[in-house]
């Protein structure tokens, strides 16, 4: 192949397997939507149409916002702007209440200075009645989906070099840090195919996916990696898997799916919802992929999932844990073919010091599960976060990255761009990506143990900190007067959000006050989140800790809960966080207690 | 999402109260609270009810009532206790 770019190989395929479906978009349910089929000479021709569109109105290199619901409209869109040398900015509907739409709406288009929104006949009228709000905004809007824009033949060819941009992949719908990663053609290429060598996956693999079509596992994982490798992508809503999970196996088992990735949360979720009876009906012995990322693996979840389904022919080395982030696009490493998930027991309390002890201890020790091997496709260092030494195998410390899937940096960010993606080590090596992962190499596999960047994970998607705080300011006199601290901590099975806020009365204050207000602050936030904020601690005045410029420790408030040391005057916590923090010996919390 | 989702029509008569009897039950197992210590009146998400549970009380209602349940439910009406006044009034709203 001579092309070095998804641009090129799916130009070829529409050559060479133009009738093959590329897409197959499932209903939710009888009724409710239609089944929808596109093929690769399709999505070439509807792509030159729309990118000719583009063409006649932008110029190479502006940025496009992408707002669509699940479906192959959103694919071709994406492809159309790549045909015309545009950036695409995938994001999600921006949904909820008026006020809170717009901003979300607004945020991101400023972020990456959009001058062209695509979307389709059902959202357009009401998106461009949002954009009006926003001022300053000379914004095409435009509906793809009836395929009545733009001519096929005045399509120009767009260059396409290693460096030029891809896309935009925003990590979340953070209002006050929004971050676009910038992930170059090059970048994206060099992830498709570390992708497909990890896994070994064959050309015309056929690929399912749930995912958010936004979301970098749902884009690169499903979407991106099924047309680099000319094979049929079997898509299905978001709503449906969660609705009914048991349609999402059905369909890997009925159409021989070989790969299919989810986070740790959809496979519980399949064990608690598919009934043994259903069970027995699917067929899972051809599904060779079942990659589990976006969020940390369980090793428990791993091995319900196994068990529950080995009725169905589940093969036990079907199940992937695998770690990456779209800073690197997608992939970092993942378990291959040829190896189960490596587990290995730790001392649970030197975990959290930092320090990797594998024990016997079935009491103390807590069980972390191989994401893969030490990945060849990079250069990976584990670094001590603050004096930036390499540590040796079987230290634990932050997870710095170099190689070319490596992405350019954060769009309109140069100095967070350089603190992540411009590190180099106390001895003067570099320029390396920090990834804020904590994590170990041990007999030849990289193991996450935790997290030093401040990101909270729910479900697989990403919470901004900083977002919920600025909120929490704006709810209350009381809580605008003293500082808050957001995080996330390990919960029953999923991350749980906390918040810490100080009180200048809350010693002085009644019970019921504090009640209330920490019902206020747990309704809102909740609301604002769209994930739920249900463990409120209120403390004294000066008892958020900060830097001495002034910044919230947020990592070290999470020590402070997570070991008991926070001394709160109130905490209304749910059940699950009492028992996995609140126990009375903490090594037992913090075995129970995975990260 | 769809626009096509109205108000279920139920082929079974409950009261408001069966329906928040039932949605207690569920929403405490998940949450790890007794039925009693479960507030009607509570935002869902308040109490620790996200997205994916949301979509199980759905379904569960849905299996429960034998009738079509639409996905927004626990959103539009993010309390069990507006979820069962909806639910309640569904066949005169029908």
């Amino acid at each position: 192949m001579q092309h070095e770019n998804i641009f090129g190989s799916t130009r070829e395929y529409a050559q060479t397997i133009g009738d093959q479906n590329a897409i197959v978009f499932l209903p939710d349910g009888p009724g409710s939507a239609v089944r929808t089929e596109l093929s690769y000479a399709e999505l070439d021709l509807r792509s030159r149409r729309l990118a000719s569109w583009l063409q006649e109105h932008r110029t190479a290199g502006d940025r496009v916002l992408l707002l669509y619901p699940p479906g192959a409209a959103f694919v071709t869109a994406f492809f159309g702007c790549l045909y015309a040398g545009m950036i695409p900015v995938p994001a999600p509907l921006p949904a909820g209440d008026g006020k809170g739409k717009v901003d979300r709406l607004r945020t991101i288009v400023t972020a990456a200075g959009c001058s062209v929104l695509f979307t389709d006949h059902a959202n357009l009228a009401d998106l461009q009645e949002q954009l009006a709000e926003l001022i300053d905004t000379d914004i095409l809007c435009a509906a793809t989906d009836a395929d009545d824009l733009g001519d096929a033949d005045s399509w120009r060819e767009p260059v396409i070099r290693p460096e030029t941009l891809a896309l935009l992949q925003f990590t979340s719908g953070s209002t006050s840090e929004p971050r676009g990663v910038m992930v170059s053609h090059g970048s994206l290429w060099h992830n498709l195919n570390l992708i497909k060598q990890t896994f070994g996956l064959p050309t015309g693999a056929k690929v399912a996916s749930w995912l958010p079509h936004y979301h970098d596992m749902g884009l690169i994982g499903g979407s991106l990696s099924s047309i680099f490798l000319g094979g049929t992508l079997s898509l299905m809503s978001p709503m449906s898997f969660l609705r009914d999970p048991y349609r999402w196996l059905d369909l890997i088992a009925s159409e021989g799916i070989d790969i299919s990735p989810a986070p740790n949360f959809a496979y519980d979720l399949c064990v608690r919802r598919i009934k043994p009876a259903q069970v027995e009906q699917l067929d899972l012995s051809r599904w060779r992929h079942a990659l589990n990322g976006a969020e940390p693996v369980d090793p428990a979840t791993l091995k319900r999932f196994e068990l529950h389904f080995a009725a169905a022919g589940l093969k036990p080395e079907t199940i992937r844990p695998c770690y990456g982030m779209a800073e690197v696009g997608l992939l970092v490493t993942g378990t291959d073919e040829n190896r189960r998930p490596k587990p290995v027991r730790v001392d649970a309390a030197d975990i959290e010091r930092r320090r990797f002890t594998p024990t016997d201890d079935m009491a103390a020790g807590r069980e972390l599960i191989s994401s893969g091997p030490v990945p060849t496709g990079f250069d990976l260092r584990i670094v001590d976060p603050d004096s930036r030494t390499p540590l040796e195998d079987g230290r634990i410390g932050e997870i710095w990255l170099a190689g070319p899937s490596v992405a350019l940096g954060y769009w309109g960010k140069p100095d967070e761009s350089a603190a992540v993606f411009d590190a180099y080590t106390a001895d003067d090596e570099g320029p390396y990506l920090r990834t804020g992962d904590l994590g170990v190499c041990h007999d030849g596999d990289l193991y996450i143990t935790g997290r030093i960047k401040e990101l909270i994970i729910v479900n697989g998607r990403n919470i901004y900190p900083q977002d919920l705080e600025r909120r929490l300011g704006l709810l209350h006199p009381a809580l605008a007067e003293g500082a808050s601290a957001a995080f996330g901590v390990p919960g029953d099975g999923a991350e749980r959000i906390i918040v810490v806020q100080e009180i200048r009365t809350a010693g002085a204050a009644a019970p019921t006050e504090l009640q209330q207000l920490a019902d206020l602050v747990k309704s809102e936030l909740s609301a604002y989140a769209g994930s739920p904020v249900a463990n409120v601690c209120f403390v004294k005045r000066g008892g958020v800790l900060r830097t001495t410029s002034g910044k919230v420790r947020r990592t070290s408030m999470r020590e402070l809960f997570v070991t008991d040391g926070l001394q709160p005057h109130f905490e209304d916590l749910e059940p699950s966080i009492k028992k996995l923090h609140r126990a009375t010996n903490p090594l037992e919390a913090l075995a129970g207690a995975g990260v | 999402m769809s626009q096509t989702d109205e108000t279920p029509v139920l082929n079974r008569v409950v009261t408001a109260a069966e329906v928040t009897d039932f949605l207690r039950g569920r929403v405490g197992r998940m949450i790890g609270l007794t039925p009693d210590e479960v507030d009607p009146a509570a935002p869902l998400a308040s109490i620790g009810v996200d997205s994916v549970h949301a979509m199980e009380l759905v379904a569960e209602l849905e299996e429960w009532l034998g009738t079509h349940v639409p996905d927004h439910l626990a959103w539009s009406y993010p309390t069990i206790a507006l979820i069962s006044e909806q639910l309640a009034s569904a066949e005169s709203l029908a």
